[in-house]
């Protein structure tokens, strides 16, 4: 992204409302991945984000999971302590050959963003027939 | 010949201040450690009549969480299940937390505890506690004589 692109988003987010762009933060989401049966799962935690917020993008072999954080900030109310800032979650994975990418479905719940990752029919065992001769 | 208008010291000093900018910025992107220690993460708003307090818990069975106030701490405590992996299958990557948690928030008053609510929304509890009446400052009436 260019400077002023990025100087043009910041004032965009600082215009409808949120908190301004300055004091957004980009972090790695803590994640499990854990094979099941003939899929995959991948398991992120990106507390405060939900369905319209959180993009899983594949491009060739790498699957990208991007969340922004949303947070009502309350009327009257002023920031006091904050542990946790507002947070753009992102990170990057490489996909294996093993997967079938037309399947991979994803859903976001109570914060955690869940994929799912079928095997593709050319990965599972496959038994030879012996022919005689 | 070149003859520059502008002093060299000014430009040694540009350049690093340009430097000095670049550097923080790459840095105000990383969650500091500190942030991270405690569990779960809080965030906390004030107003004059009481206090709102998020708690990050993404994933979490909502009754298996304990709120409870006392006074003037707010403790909030429970357990994190997460799914496993099948027996024949096995973890590739590992992070999330999971099991027993427990945090006390000291808070800035002695809260009204008919008045507390609490709501769970995209992995965040949100807490409101209300300033109880017979802790606000009360103004005394000085008689002259």
């Amino acid at each position: 992204m260019t400077k002023e692109a990025e100087l043009t988003n910041r004032n965009n987010l600082t215009s409808t409302g949120q908190e301004p762009r300055t004091s957004r933060i980009t972090c790695l989401p803590d994640v499990n991945i854990f094979t099941k049966s003939d899929e995959t799962i991948l398991e992120a935690d990106m507390p405060g984000v939900n369905e319209s917020s959180v993009e899983v993008m594949l491009d060739n072999d790498i699957l990208t999971v991007k969340g922004t954080q949303i947070i009502d900030v309350p009327d009257g109310f002023i920031p006091v302590r904050g542990e946790f800032a507002p947070t753009e979650f992102t990170r990057r994975f490489e996909v294996s050959h093993d997967i079938d990418r037309n399947r991979i479905t994803a859903n976001v719940r109570n914060g955690v963003l869940r994929v799912v990752l079928p095997k593709g029919e050319h990965a599972k065992p496959k038994k030879i027939a012996i022919s005689t001769n | 010949m070149y003859i520059s208008t502008i002093p060299i010291n000014r430009l040694i000093f540009d350049d690093l201040l340009n430097w000095h900018n670049e550097f923080n910025r790459y840095f105000e992107d990383i969650r500091p450690v500190w942030q991270t220690q405690k569990y779960p993460a809080m965030k906390t708003w004030a107003s004059e009549d009481g206090i709102i307090v998020d708690i990050e818990l993404p994933g979490i069975d909502i009754q298996k969480v304990n709120l409870s106030v006392s006074n003037d701490e707010l403790t909030v405590s429970g357990s994190r299940d997460i799914e496993q992996p099948a027996k024949d299958g096995s973890y590739h990557m590992q992070e999330r937390t999971s099991g027993d948690f427990s945090r006390i928030l000291t808070l800035p008053f002695t809260a009204d505890t008919n008045k507390i609510e609490a709501k769970y929304k995209n992995g965040i509890l949100r807490v409101r506690l209300v300033r109880a009446e017979e802790d606000k400052p009360k103004k005394i009436q000085i008689e002259t004589t």
